[in-house]
C-alpha cells in the first residue's frame, strides 16, 4: 500500500463538510426569487385540454406555501 | 457507547448500522475467515438493537425504524490485523495507520427513499453529532452519529430546502427500463456551491470507490423528489386531473402518455401506470415525443446568466489510448469537452478546465458576469435537463468533460447536438460529420474486349461493356482489407482511411454480398449509365456515388455527373469520316454532331438531337447514315466481302409535308442512300413491303401511316428509327405514340427543334422513345420533376434532370456563342414542301390544259397563255383556294402551308421573328386570319392597299421589343426600303425568280441594325414548275441572270412545247398523300 492510500484511509471515516452554515446563509439572503418554472415559456404539452404550466401552479405553490 | 453510520445503497435506499462500543470491548484477536470472505463485522449493533436504540431517542425515529426491515449490508472499512478499525465517533480519536480496506458485513435496518427522507429529516443537527437514548436494560447511553450519516442528513437539507422553493422541474424518466415521473432539482449558484461542497467534502465511507459529486447527484435527485411528494401528499388537491373537456371524447395518442406521467407526478411511487396501448408510457414513441417536448420546454428558459454560453466540442480519440499497456490507439476514447463563450465575445472560448483553475479564463470572465462557474453550473444543469445523457457529467463536483464511447459519441452527434443547439448552446462538432464521408457503391467501366460477345452490327461494336463495382468512400475504391475492416466492425462508428464513417453492419454485410456475388460482369452503356445517372440509384445496399469509364462513355459521364456545363458533344472528340459522295461540307458544330450521334449508336443509346431550326438536324441524321453506310462497305471490303455491306433499314418517321424535304435532301446529300418513301393509297404491303425495304437504306413514311401500318412496320427488324419533328409524339398515351414505340429498332433518334413546348412531361415522352424506360415511368417523372419544377421552381431537381438528360440530349441554338460563329450571317435554305391529293388533282388539270392550248397559237398570245398558266401552277401549289378564288376554307389543303405553320411555330417557341414575303396579296390575305388563328399570335400583314400611315404604324410595332413574331408582307409593297430588323427570319412562300428581287425582300431583315444572324427559308414545292424553274436557275445561273435580268418569268414564254412540258409536268413525288 503506498502512503498515499494509507494518508487517505486514516480520514476514510471522516468527510470535510460544515453543516447548516449555507442553510443559515440562504435564510439571511432570502427573497422571493423566480421559480425556475417560472422562466420557461409554456410548455407544448396539454393535458385533458389544459396546458401543463396552468396545471402545475398549484403543486408549486403547495410545495412553497 | 454506540455510533450510527448511514449508507446510501442503489435504488434509492438507505441503510443504517452502527458500531457498538461494548462489543468492542469484547472482542479479541482476529475473526477467523479467510484473506477474501466478507466477514461479519465483529462489534456492530445487531439490527434489532439499533432500532430500539432509535426509539429510544424519540417517537418518530421509533415509528421508522418500525418500518424498517432488517437486512445485510456490505461496505468496506479500514482494517488492522484482521479486524475493522473503530470509526473516531466510537473511539473519539482518528484512527491509527497502517490500515488496509477490507469489506465486513453489517446488519442494517434498511429505509425505502420515502422513510429514508424523513429519517434523515429527524437526524439532522447542524450543531451535535451526539445524542442519547434510553435503551432498555442498559439505561441511558450515548449516542454518536457517524460522518456518513451527517453527511447524508446535510445532502437531505439541501433537498428539502429545494423543495421548499419550488427549484424543481417535472421530469420524465426510466428507471430499470420503468417510466417514472420525477421531480428534479433545479439549482441556483448558492445551491450548487453548496452541493459542490457537500460533493467533495462526502466521507469515503459513504461512498466507497465512487465519486462524491455522483453520489451526492443521485442522493439529492431521490430526496428532493420525495419531499416534493411529502409536500403534494399533504395538499392532494395540488395535483388534481382537470375534467375531461368532453367525456365522450378520449383524449389522443399524445396526450393519453401526457396524462399518466401528469397523474404520476403525485403519486406515491412516481411509476407511469403502463399499458400496451399506442400513445402510452409502454410505447417508446410516445415516450421519446413527450420527452422531447419536456427538454424543449426546460430548454424555453434560455441561459439563466445570458452573458455566457456553454458549448459542447466533441474531440475524437487521438493518440495511444491510455489505458491500454501497450498504447495502442483507440477508437473507443471520445471526449466531450466543455467551454465558455461569451456572448457578446464569440472569440472569448475557454475550456472549463480553465475556468475551475482560475487565472486568466476565470478573470476574463469575471467581466461578463458576477460567478462564472456558477453560471457555468446552472447551464451545465439546464443542458443536463434537455439532454440526460450529460448527466454524469455532473457527477464530478468541477465538470470539464464527459468522456464518451463510440455509441455514445455517435448518439451525440444524431441526438444531443441538434437538440442543444436548438436550445442556444454552442456544438463544436467534427468537420467530417457535418459533411459526413458517403459509404457508397463505384462503378468502374470499359468497353468490353472485341468479339466477347455478339452484337447485331459491327457498327455497335461499343455497345457491350465490362464493369466492376467497388465499396468506395466519398466515391474513393476501399481495398479488400479496407472493406473488411468496414464488416467486421459493429454498428456505428468505424474509422477507415483515417476518417470516421457511420455504418450499419447489415449494410455493409448486403454490400459485401453484392460484390461477391455481382461484383463483375459486362452490362449495356444503357443500364450503366442509368444506374450513374440515377440520383437514386442504389445497389448492393449502398447508393452509387461515383461511375467511372473509360472512353466516350467516360466523356458523357464526365460532362454531366462531374456536374460540368459542357455539353454532350464536346466529350466527343473524335471526327466521324464522311463519305466523298457526301454532298455538303458540315459545319465544325455538325461534325461535333455526328460524333455524338456516332458515339451513342456504338453504345447502343438512344438519341434526341435538339439543335435550333435551321441549324442542320437534317444534314447530320444524313450524315450519320451515310458514314454507317461507308464504314460498313470498309469493314466489308477489309473482311473479303465486298458488296455485302449492309448496315440494315433506317425508318424515318416524319409529319407528311416534310416527306418531300426528307427526300430531296437525302438525293441532294447522301446520294448513297438507297431511299424508299412508304406512302399513298399504293404503298406496298406484306411481301413487297419487304422486298422494298430490304432494297432500301432509308424509308421514309409518315406518323399517320405508323399508326396505319404499325402491325406490318412492326415485322421488319429496323436497324434504327427516327421521329423527325419528335414533338409529334409528345403525348405518350396516344395511338400514334403507342404505335411509334412499338416498332423494333437498334437504335433510335428523336429529331425536334422544340423538346419541351408546353410541359416537362413531354421531354419524358422523347426520350423515353429514344431509351426506353430510361427515366422510369411517366408517373415517377412527373413526381420527381414535374411538379418540383413546373409548380416550385425547383432549381435543384431542373439541375438533375439536365444531368440525367445531358447525355442523350444535343441542343445547340443559333445564339451559341460556338454555333454562331460556325454559322454566317445569313443562312439561306430551301425548304421543299409536297401537294396535297387536291393540288395536285388541279395542278395537272391546268398543265392539260396549258399544253393542249399552246398547240397552234404563237406570239403575243402564246406568250400570255404560257405566263397565266405558270401563274396558275405557282396559285396552286400554294394553296387551292387561292387558285379558285372561292374563299373555300383554308386549313388542310395546301403541303406549302403545313410547312409553313410548321416553320413559323418553331420559330415562335425559338422567340424568332419571321418576315413571311409572298407575291401574292390574295394569297396574303387569306394567310393572316388563318395564321393568326392557328398560331394564336398576333400576325401583321403589310399590302399594297394601306395607307403610308398604316403602314408606317405596322412596321413601328413590329420592331417593338415585344412586336409579333410574324409579319406577312406582299413582295412589292414590302420588298424594298423598310427597316425590319427586328426580324431573324426570311420566308419565301413562292418565287419571283429574281435573285435580285427576292435579295432585296430579304435584306429587310438582314442589314445594318440587326443583331442576330438571319436565316432565309425559300419554299419549293417538290416535282413541280417550282423546283424545275429554280433548278434552271441554280444550274445556269449565269444564263438565268442574263435572261431573267430584266425580271419576272417572260423568259419562260419563249420555250418549245416540249421543254414547256419537261417544266409543268407534276412528277410523282410531288404529291405526299
Amino acid at each position: 500500500m503506498t502512503d498515499r492510500a494509507i494518508d487517505r484511509l486514516e480520514g476514510y471515516w471522516l468527510g470535510e463538510f460544515v453543516l447548516g452554515e449555507a442553510a443559515e446563509a440562504d435564510a439571511e439572503g432570502a427573497d422571493a426569487p423566480v421559480l425556475p418554472v417560472d422562466r420557461l415559456s409554456p410548455p407544448e404539452i396539454t393535458v385533458r385540454g389544459r396546458n401543463l404550466a396552468v396545471l402545475l401552479a398549484p403543486a408549486y405553490r403547495a410545495m412553497t406555501s | 457507547m454506540f455510533a450510527v453510520h448511514g449508507l446510501w445503497l442503489a435504488g434509492g435506499r438507505l441503510a443504517l448500522w452502527a458500531e457498538d462500543a461494548r462489543a468492542l470491548a469484547a472482542a479479541r484477536g482476529p475473526v477467523p475467515g479467510g484473506p477474501d470472505a466478507v466477514r461479519p463485522h465483529p462489534y456492530a449493533c445487531p439490527a434489532g438493537l439499533l432500532a430500539e436504540l432509535l426509539a429510544g431517542i424519540g417517537p418518530r425515529l421509533e415509528w421508522l425504524a418500525g418500518q424498517a426491515p432488517e437486512r445485510w449490508a456490505t461496505l468496506a472499512l479500514p482494517s488492522l490485523s484482521g479486524s475493522p478499525s473503530p470509526s473516531p465517533e466510537l473511539l473519539g480519536t482518528r484512527g491509527a495507520s497502517g490500515v488496509s480496506l477490507r469489506s465486513w458485513r453489517v446488519p442494517a435496518l434498511l429505509f425505502e427513499s420515502a422513510e429514508a427522507a424523513q429519517l434523515l429529516g429527524e437526524l439532522f443537527d447542524p450543531r451535535w453529532a451526539l445524542s442519547s437514548s434510553e435503551l432498555p436494560g442498559a439505561g441511558r447511553v450515548d449516542v454518536a452519529y457517524g460522518a456518513s450519516l451527517r453527511w447524508l442528513t446535510g445532502v437531505h437539507d439541501l433537498a428539502w430546502r429545494l423543495a421548499g422553493r419550488g427549484r424543481v422541474l417535472p421530469a420524465l424518466v426510466r428507471e430499470g427500463g420503468v417510466p417514472h415521473a420525477r421531480w428534479r432539482p433545479v439549482l441556483n449558484a448558492a445551491e450548487r456551491r453548496e452541493a459542490t461542497a457537500l460533493a467533495d467534502g462526502c466521507p469515503p465511507v459513504c461512498r466507497g470507490e465512487r465519486d462524491g459529486g455522483d453520489l451526492l447527484g443521485e442522493v439529492l435527485d431521490v430526496l428532493t423528489d420525495r419531499e416534493v411528494r411529502a409536500a403534494l401528499a399533504e395538499q392532494p388537491q395540488a395535483l388534481r386531473l382537470p375534467p375531461l373537456p368532453d367525456p365522450l371524447e378520449a383524449a389522443d395518442g399524445r396526450e393519453r402518455l401526457a396524462e399518466r406521467w401528469f397523474v404520476a407526478l403525485g403519486a406515491a411511487d412516481g411509476r407511469i401506470a403502463v399499458d400496451a396501448a399506442p400513445g402510452t408510457a409502454a410505447d417508446p414513441e410516445a415516450f421519446d415525443a413527450l420527452a422531447g417536448r419536456l427538454a424543449a420546454w426546460y430548454a424555453s428558459g434560455g441561459p439563466a446568466a445570458e452573458s455566457v454560453r456553454l458549448c459542447f466540442r466533441l474531440v475524437e480519440p487521438l493518440g495511444p489510448d491510455p489505458t491500454d499497456p501497450e498504447g495502442r490507439p483507440s477508437d473507443d476514447h471520445w471526449r466531450l469537452d466543455f467551454l465558455l463563450q461569451a456572448a457578446d465575445e464569440p472569440s472569448l472560448l475557454v475550456q472549463t478546465a480553465d475556468l475551475w483553475a482560475g487565472g486568466a479564463a476565470l478573470a476574463a470572465f469575471e467581466r461578463k458576469t458576477d460567478d462564472p462557474q456558477a453560471a457555468y453550473l446552472a447551464e451545465l444543469d439546464r443542458a443536463v435537463r434537455c439532454r440526460s445523457e450529460l448527466r454524469p457529467a455532473l457527477r464530478s463536483a468541477r465538470p470539464d468533460s464527459l468522456a464518451l464511447d463510440r455509441a455514445g459519441a455517435l448518439a451525440f452527434l444524431r441526438e444531443a447536438a441538434p437538440v442543444l443547439t436548438a436550445a442556444g448552446f454552442g456544438v463544436l462538432l467534427p468537420t467530417w460529420w457535418q459533411r459526413p464521408p458517403r459509404l457508397g457503391m463505384a462503378l468502374a467501366a470499359r468497353v468490353a474486349a472485341p468479339g466477347a460477345v455478339e452484337t447485331p452490327g459491327q457498327v455497335d461494336r461499343d455497345a457491350v461493356v465490362a464493369f466492376h463495382w467497388q465499396a468506395a468512400l466519398d466515391g474513393k475504391p476501399l481495398t479488400a482489407e479496407q472493406l473488411a475492416d468496414l464488416a467486421a466492425a459493429k454498428e456505428g462508428l468505424v474509422r477507415v482511411r483515417g476518417q470516421w464513417v457511420e455504418v450499419d453492419a447489415q449494410q455493409i454485410a448486403a454490400a459485401v454480398a453484392f460484390l461477391s456475388r455481382e461484383g463483375r460482369g459486362e452490362t449495356t452503356p444503357g443500364r450503366l449509365l442509368r444506374l450513374a445517372l440515377d440520383p437514386e440509384a442504389v445497389v448492393g445496399g449502398l447508393p452509387v456515388t461515383s461511375v467511372r469509364a473509360a472512353g466516350v462513355l467516360g466523356g458523357l459521364l464526365r460532362a454531366q455527373v462531374d456536374g460540368g456545363e459542357d455539353r454532350a458533344d464536346t466529350a466527343v472528340s473524335t471526327a466521324v469520316p464522311l463519305p466523298d459522295s457526301f454532298g455538303t461540307a458540315l459545319r465544325p458544330y455538325q461534325e461535333r454532331g455526328v460524333a455524338w450521334l456516332r458515339s451513342l449508336t456504338r453504345l447502343g443509346l438512344g438519341a434526341v438531337l435538339a439543335d435550333d431550326m435551321g441549324l442542320g438536324k437534317t444534314v447530320q441524321t444524313l450524315a450519320l447514315l451515310s458514314a454507317e453506310q461507308a464504314e460498313q462497305a470498309e469493314q466489308a471490303e477489309q473482311a473479303g466481302r465486298p458488296g455485302s455491306a449492309e448496315v440494315g433499314p433506317t425508318l424515318l418517321v416524319c409529319p407528311m409535308s416534310l416527306v418531300g424535304n426528307w427526300r430531296r435532301e437525302t438525293a441532294r446529300f447522301a446520294p448513297s442512300l438507297r431511299v424508299h418513301v412508304q406512302h399513298g393509297a399504293e404503298r406496298p404491303t406484306g411481301d413487297e413491303l419487304r422486298a422494298a425495304v430490304s432494297a432500301a437504306d432509308l424509308v421514309i413514311t409518315t406518323y399517320g401511316l405508323v399508326q396505319r401500318d404499325a402491325e406490318q412496320l412492326r415485322r421488319i427488324p429496323w436497324r434504327r428509327v427516327i421521329a423527325d419533328e419528335a414533338q409529334m409524339v409528345k403525348n405518350s398515351a396516344t395511338a400514334q405514340s403507342r404505335a411509334l414505340r412499338s416498332l423494333p429498332a437498334d437504335h433510335r433518334i428523336a429529331l425536334t427543334g422544340t423538346p419541351v413546348e408546353n410541359r416537362l412531361a413531354e421531354l419524358h415522352a422523347i426520350l423515353d422513345f429514344a431509351n426506353p424506360g430510361l427515366l422510369g415511368s411517366a408517373s415517377a417523372f412527373r413526381e420527381r420533376y414535374s411538379i418540383p419544377v413546373e409548380q416550385h421552381a425547383n432549381a435543384e431537381r431542373l439541375a438533375e434532370l439536365r444531368r440525367r438528360t445531358g447525355p442523350f440530349i444535343l441542343r445547340r441554338l443559333k445564339g451559341d456563342p460556338g454555333v454562331a460563329a460556325e454559322l454566317p450571317a445569313k443562312q439561306e435554305m430551301t425548304v421543299w414542301c409536297t401537294l396535297t391529293t387536291e393540288q395536285a388533282g388541279l395542278y395537272q388539270a391546268v398543265v392539260a390544259d396549258l399544253l393542249h392550248r399552246v398547240q397552234g397559237i404563237k406570239g403575243v398570245e402564246r406568250k400570255g397563255t404560257v405566263l397565266a398558266a405558270i401563274g396558275k401552277l405557282k396559285q396552286v401549289c400554294n394553296h387551292p383556294a387561292q387558285l379558285l378564288h372561292d374563299r373555300s376554307a383554308v386549313a388542310g389543303r395546301s403541303g406549302k402551308l403545313a410547312r409553313l405553320e410548321e416553320t413559323l411555330e418553331a420559330a415562335l417557341a425559338e422567340g424568332d421573328r419571321t418576315l413571311v414575303f409572298t407575291q401574292y396579296a390574295e394569297f396574303g390575305t387569306m394567310l393572316h386570319r388563318h395564321l393568326a388563328e392557328r398560331l394564336d399570335t398576333e400576325v401583321l400583314y403589310l399590302h399594297g392597299s394601306l395607307s403610308a400611315r398604316r403602314r408606317e404604324e405596322l412596321i413601328a410595332r413590329f420592331q417593338e421589343r415585344d412586336g409579333p413574331g410574324v409579319f406577312l408582307l406582299s413582295l412589292k409593297a414590302g420588298g424594298t426600303g423598310l427597316n425590319l430588323t427586328a426580324a431573324n427570319q426570311v420566308i419565301h412562300l413562292d418565287r419571283w425568280w429574281n435573285p435580285a428581287v427576292e435579295q432585296q425582300a430579304t435584306d429587310r431583315a438582314h442589314r445594318i441594325g440587326q443583331q442576330r444572324d438571319v436565316q432565309v427559308r425559300t419554299f419549293v414545292c417538290v416535282g413541280t414548275v417550282e423546283e424545275r424553274i429554280a433548278e434552271m436557275i441554280e444550274s445556269k445561273r449565269a444564263l438565268a441572270q442574263t435572261v431573267v435580268g430584266g425580271g419576272g418569268e417572260r423568259w419562260l414564254t419563249e420555250l418549245s412545247v416540249e421543254e414547256l412540258r419537261e417544266l409543268v409536268t407534276l412528277s410523282e413525288e410531288a404529291v405526299a398523300e
